[in-house]
């Protein structure tokens, strides 16, 4: 009965105050939806990058030497006076490596290049006789043996002049192949570029990939650089709308490839693209000889994969300290993109922490909001709480009048503000996160923004009830 | 009925307290119109709170058909407030968020009467202070005279013993407060008991026990 009648005064006093109710529910549906998200992205990219350190594709350890020769007046240079020390011979060194240090899983040497189908660009970026055969022999002091693509800097003209002048003496059956191919059986130009990586034949063990069809390259595709592919499943796809790429032949930067594999779909990435749009090809080795000595070099960077995503900090220690030692401290240097990618994670926790500090800010502006107008309307009450306990009201009457007067705007703001947030929530987390599909709200901040919202100017609306019904009426009744 | 002995009211603290009240006794029978006087700041209405138990007096006895009403609780004192006493207050009397039939029906339901029930009783309540057309009005919508008839119908709605009324006619023009005065005669005359806190001299002058406050002492009590 005296519930009843403290709801049914909570209501009439709360009547007039509808558009303060919704002003409130509106706060509060801002304050609940930044954090909520805020949270929502942050969660979701944090879980996406969490996925991502899991993938093979963040195991990997590149290692290159510390000043790379962009200049290739001063590589001849370096050459001719025989001072070959940056220009280790990395892939030497990669099966000591990989028996010393027990974190390490393989290696493999890749480089991602951009083919364009057809002949070579114009840039002539690309040695010509990439990929082609039989181009062994020709080594000696200072001179590149077989073709493929040299590190950054050797793209020169006057290197490229060198492997042209090799290719000129070479006739082999391949490049007879190559040229008798008949016109009709190549790949017409469906799309003008084809993203690709020159790698070896350990490129595919560590990134755990599986064949549709066909097969890997062979020990000698590589030593050998016979100008064979392994298509991404994705990109077979796209080339051959027949589905048919097996065993046809396909010309890029001048260079007719036979495919000899599709792989089957895969989710990991290499350097950033999907190995399901990648056109693999045997990464070339070329060496030198340079004081005397034997340097293989592979074309591309060589990485290393650690066994697994907590073995990441053992592996580059321990290369480090091997190469520290085999070529000398500085000489070399490591890059793990499991360490970028945890420093970035980083951030983004304080990104979380951030958004979730200005949800509550918003969530507190919303309660004072709240609290500043629960208090002026108990100070107006203070002669009409005087009043209902001079007809008879008890401290508890007025006290849960004012619960319930302040329960109403505090809990219909706080649905309302909950209601529009999940809407407006489920909305725009698709915008700000869109690789998430299958966005959950979280509970918990969405919980406490709520719980805040309501609760606080719940609390802080009765203390002035509180407070006035230590009173006694006659100091409530008097006039101010 | 009531019967005060000695009371005394002081505010503040102990060094620099004032004595609203330096001990006053007072009988109010039962069926009495009693009247205050006395210049402002006087205690009248410090008074008048004591004996609605608005307040508690620190010094004295209150004595409620010979029963002291030290000790009783809040829900004890606020029962004997709904019960047996109405009030009348100089102005803003009523509820400014309930409509007149509201306020008046408010007592009611204080003393447990279900809504419906409260409702139909008020409405022939302000029907005999002559209101019942205006029952719907907030107080905003009524003119200062017209609430305070509001006011007294609310007072009657539990049948009280006694009426206490703090100058009910100090914010009314003449004709309009003797229209009010009129209202609470007529209720004295059917038995109910009046206290009126008053500056009027006429108004004081009807009462049939009329005290003169001074400082917070009676200078005179006349029957
Ligand atoms: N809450 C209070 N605190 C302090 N002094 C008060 C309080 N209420 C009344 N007084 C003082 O008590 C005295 C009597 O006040 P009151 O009973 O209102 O006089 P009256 O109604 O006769 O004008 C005055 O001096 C007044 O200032
Ligand atoms: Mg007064």
């Amino acid at each position: 009965m005296k519930a009843r009648l403290a709801a049914y005064l909570a209501r009439r006093f709360a009547k007039g105050k509808l558009s303060e109710l919704m002003l409130m529910a509106l706060g509060v549906a801002v304050a609940v939806f930044t954090s909520a998200t805020a949270a929502n992205a942050t969660i979701a990219s944090r879980d996406e990058g969490r996925r991502l350190l899991e993938t093979p594709d963040y195991l990997q350890i590149q290692v290159a030497p510390a000043m790379m020769m962009r200049d290739s007046d001063e590589a001849i240079e370096r050459l001719d006076s025989e001072e070959t020390v940056p220009l280790v011979p990395l892939v030497d060194l990669a099966d000591r490596l990989l028996t010393e240090v027990p974190a390490l899983s393989g290696s493999f040497s890749a480089q991602r290049v951009n083919f364009t189908v057809g002949e070579a660009s114009a840039r002539g970026q690309q040695f010509p006789g990439a990929g082609l055969p039989g181009l062994g022999g020709l080594a000696g002091p200072g001179g590149f043996e077989g073709g493929g693509l040299p590190p950054e800097g050797f793209g020169d003209p006057a290197l490229a002049e060198v492997a042209e002048a090799m290719l000129a003496d070479s006739s082999t059956p391949a490049m007879d192949a190559a040229v008798t191919q008949e016109p009709s059986s190549l790949t017409p130009p469906l799309v003008e570029r084809v993203p690709g990586a020159r790698v070896d034949a350990s490129f595919f063990d560590s990134f755990r990939l599986r064949l549709a069809s066909g097969g890997f390259f062979s020990a000698d595709d590589i030593t050998k650089r016979n100008s064979v592919l392994v298509a991404g499943h994705a990109l077979a796809a796209t080339l051959y709308a027949d589905g048919l790429a097996l065993g046809r032949n396909i010309r890029l930067d001048g260079v007719t490839y036979t495919i000899i594999g599709v792989l089957q779909p895969s989710q990991a990435n290499f350097d950033g693209r999907a190995i399901d749009d990648l056109a693999f090809v045997p990464n070339t080795r070329f060496s030198f000889v340079a004081g005397g000595r034997a340097v293989s070099f592979s074309a591309g960077q060589l990485t290393f994969m650690a066994k697994d995503a907590a073995s990441v900090d053992a592996a580059l220690a321990g290369i480090q300290s091997f190469l520290d030692r085999e070529i000398g401290a500085g000489a070399m240097r490591l890059s793990s993109r499991r360490a970028e990618l945890t420093e970035r994670l980083g951030v983004q926790d304080t990104l979380f922490w951030t958004a979730f500090f200005l949800a509550a800010v918003c969530v507190l502006v919303a309660a004072l909001n709240l609290m500043n107008s629960a208090a002026t309307h108990a100070v107006k009450r203070r002669r009409t709480l005087g009043m209902l306990r001079a007809i008879g009201a008890t401290r508890a009457d007025t006290i849960l009048a004012a619960l319930y007067e302040n329960a109403i705007p505090a809990g219909g703001g706080m649905l309302a503000g909950l209601a529009l947030a999940v809407i407006l929530a489920r909305r725009s987390a698709g915008l700000l996160v869109p690789w998430t599909t299958n966005l959950v709200l979280p509970l918990l901040p969405g919980l406490f923004a709520a719980l805040a919202a309501a609760l606080v100017p719940l609390a802080v609306g009765i203390i002035p009830a509180v407070f006035f019904s230590h009173s006694a009426p006659a100091n409530l009744v008097r006039p101010e | 009925m009531i019967e005060l002995k000695n009371i005394q009211k002081a505010y503040g603290d102990k060094d620099s307290a004032v004595h609203a009240l330096a001990g006053v006794s007072l009988t109010i029978k039962r069926g009495d119109f009693v009247t205050i006087m006395g210049p402002s700041g006087s205690g009248k209405s410090t008074l008048l709170h004591i004996l609605g138990l608005l307040d508690q007096a620190t010094g004295g006895e209150y004595l409620l058909e010979n029963h002291p009403v030290t000790g009783l609780s809040d829900r004890e004192l606020s029962r004997i407030r709904n019960e047996h006493y109405g009030f009348v207050f100089q102005s803003f009397n009523l509820i400014p968020e309930l409509t007149a039939i509201e306020n008046v029906a408010l007592p009611l339901r204080y003393a447990g009467e279900t809504k419906k029930a409260a409702l139909a009783r008020a409405l022939g309540l302000l029907a005999s202070v002559g209101l019942d057309k205006r029952a719907w009005h907030y107080p905003s919508q009524l003119s200062g005279g017209e609430q305070q008839r509001v006011a007294v119908a609310r007072a009657i709605a539990n049948e009280p013993d006694v009426i206490m009324a703090d100058e009910p006619t100090g914010n009314l023009p003449s004709g309009t407060g003797a229209e009010i005065m009129r209202l609470l005669t007529d209720l004295n005359a059917g038995g109910v008991s009046l206290v009126v806190v008053t500056h009027d001299d006429h108004i004081g002058a009807m009462g049939h026990t009329r005290v003169r406050l001074c400082d917070g002492l009676v200078e005179a009590v006349a029957s």
